[in-house]
């Protein structure tokens, strides 16, 4: 009962902003179509998922420190709160049939605007290799999508608990370091025209390959794992965290 | 109870951390950049890496193997960050090696096809395809080529030559955009019209016309400026 009282105080939390992501994307996704309509342009399937694994990123940033004070000025542990978090993940299985319908609405409406055939590979967004059915694609794209905004979610619920224990140089060095490394790395891989070695690597680390998803299998594994990451170092930091004013 | 709380997470880090990186040594041969620079020692770490990966995977078969030894190939001839030079060597050396994949597949796995075409196709990359033809043909073993190109596509008849000019163009380009270095480009705008000399040389009654000037003219596209192609 404990638990279910903190998930459903973090969908109540979330619903609102949910709501407006929405609101904004379907806006967003209308006004392409009347694009699509006065330029007849070609069928260009927007690209919801993107977008909504950036808002659950920050999602995941925003549901470490206002929960702590919040449930801990209500009596609940530490532990309460990380599990609590945790159980609220399955969310993103709903976020992933939400988007999947907006993104099949947007395929079904740019047919009717601009008379194209739309092929198979248009319905799975994820390009991998397989020999599915149609009904198991789809599922699978579904299953796939929820588990990359799982781990984005948690990555983000991660890193608000590093920043929240780190002192005021290590919160500097971390805001610091990692931004531009990551802006050099890819700087340098846009001018050589050559995946650095650590681009290589850590492609290679989450699809099975330096290349793109050839692995559908090792992709899924690697999200999992992932999770389970990020959730463990949630773990760790949150175990002694002060209550800070 | 303090130590349990801090145990479990503790150790959920590691092996997930360890699982993460285990995956993606076994899956690409990543082993390669820590212990060999050379294609023998590429291919004996291959026979490794899959000797491994079935222990791990008693139930999958060796085709995965095949797609692992060849992105170790693919490792060997363009390491990232590498500044590869597209000369004769390196398509000798590309073709010399793909044979080598080649020997060692029909060694570890004789049960399977061991068709050449599977084990480029492994790779899932077109490009692959292309450019071990092309390697045959500009290392001057033109039948050998040819012969690849029929085994691998059924129904080339009479166009396989126009196919294969097809092929040696994509990969050219592919290269072109690939490298940032222009004496690459133009020594490979050089290529392409030599493959197309070599074409119509081997067989003059061919109508290359078409096909040569767009040769010619993505050649050119991709090569400096001040490099000129006569047809």
């Amino acid at each position: 009962m404990k638990y279910l009282n903190m998930v459903k105080y973090r969908l109540f939390d979330m619903k609102d902003s949910l709501i407006i992501y929405y609101i904004i994307i379907l806006t967003i996704q209308f006004g392409k179509c009347i694009v699509i309509i006065q330029n007849k342009d070609k069928l260009v399937v927007p690209e919801v998922f993107v977008a909504t694994a950036i808002f659950l990123f920050v999602a995941g940033l925003n549901s470490f420190k206002p929960q702590l004070k919040f449930f801990t000025q209500n009596g609940f542990s530490r532990q309460n709160i990380y599990w609590s978090f945790t159980a609220f993940l399955p969310i993103t299985i709903l976020i992933a049939v939400v988007d999947y319908a907006i993104y099949s609405i947007q395929l079904f409406a740019g047919v009717l605007l601009t008379h194209e055939t739309v092929t198979y590979a248009d319905y799975c967004p994820l390009k991998f290799n397989g020999t599915f059915g149609n009904a198991q694609a789809v599922l699978i794209t579904i299953l796939t999508n929820a588990l990359i905004y799982a781990a984005v979610m948690s990555l983000g619920y991660m890193v608000s608990a590093m920043f929240y224990r780190l002192n005021k140089i290590g919160k500097i060095l971390v805001a610091v370091t990692i931004p531009s490394a990551l802006v050099f790395t890819s700087i340098i891989s846009e001018i050589s025209g050559i995946d650095g070695p650590l681009i290589s690597f850590a492609k290679a680390m989450l699809f099975g390959s330096p290349y793109k998803i050839h692995y559908l299998g090792h992709f899924v594994c690697v999200l999992v794992l992932s999770v389970v990451l990020f959730l463990s170092a949630s773990h760790l930091l949150i175990r002694k965290a002060p209550i800070k004013q | 109870m303090k130590k349990k709380t801090f145990i479990i997470p503790f150790v959920c880090l590691i092996l997930s951390f360890a699982g993460i990186l285990s995956m993606t040594f076994l899956r690409t041969g990543f082993l390669y950049y820590c212990c060999s620079s050379d294609g023998i020692n590429s291919v004996q770490l291959a026979r490794k890496t899959s000797k491994i990966w079935a222990k791990c995977n008693p139930n999958a078969n060796s085709y995965a193997a095949v797609v692992r030894a060849n992105q170790i190939r693919y490792a060997f001839l363009k390491a990232p960050g590498d500044k590869q030079v597209y000369n004769k060597e390196y398509f000798r050396q590309n073709a010399e090696y793909c044979e080598k994949l080649l020997d060692f597949t029909k060694t570890e796995m004789p049960s399977e096809d061991t068709n050449l075409a599977y084990i480029i196709e492994g790779s899932q990359e077109a490009t692959y395809v292309n450019e071990y033809i092309c390697s045959l043909y500009l290392s001057g073993d033109t039948d050998k080529a040819i012969s690849y190109y029929e085994s691998y596509y059924d129904n080339i008849s009479n166009d396989r030559l126009y196919t294969l000019i097809y092929s040696c163009s994509d990969f050219t380009n592919y290269v072109c955009t690939q490298s940032d270095n222009i004496e690459d480009r133009e020594r490979l705008s050089k290529y392409a019209v030599g493959i197309c000399e070599r074409i119509k040389a081997d067989n003059p009654t061919i109508n290359t016309d078409n096909i040569y000037s767009s040769l010619i003219e993505d050649a050119e596209f991709f090569a400096d400026a001040d490099i000129k192609l006569e047809k």
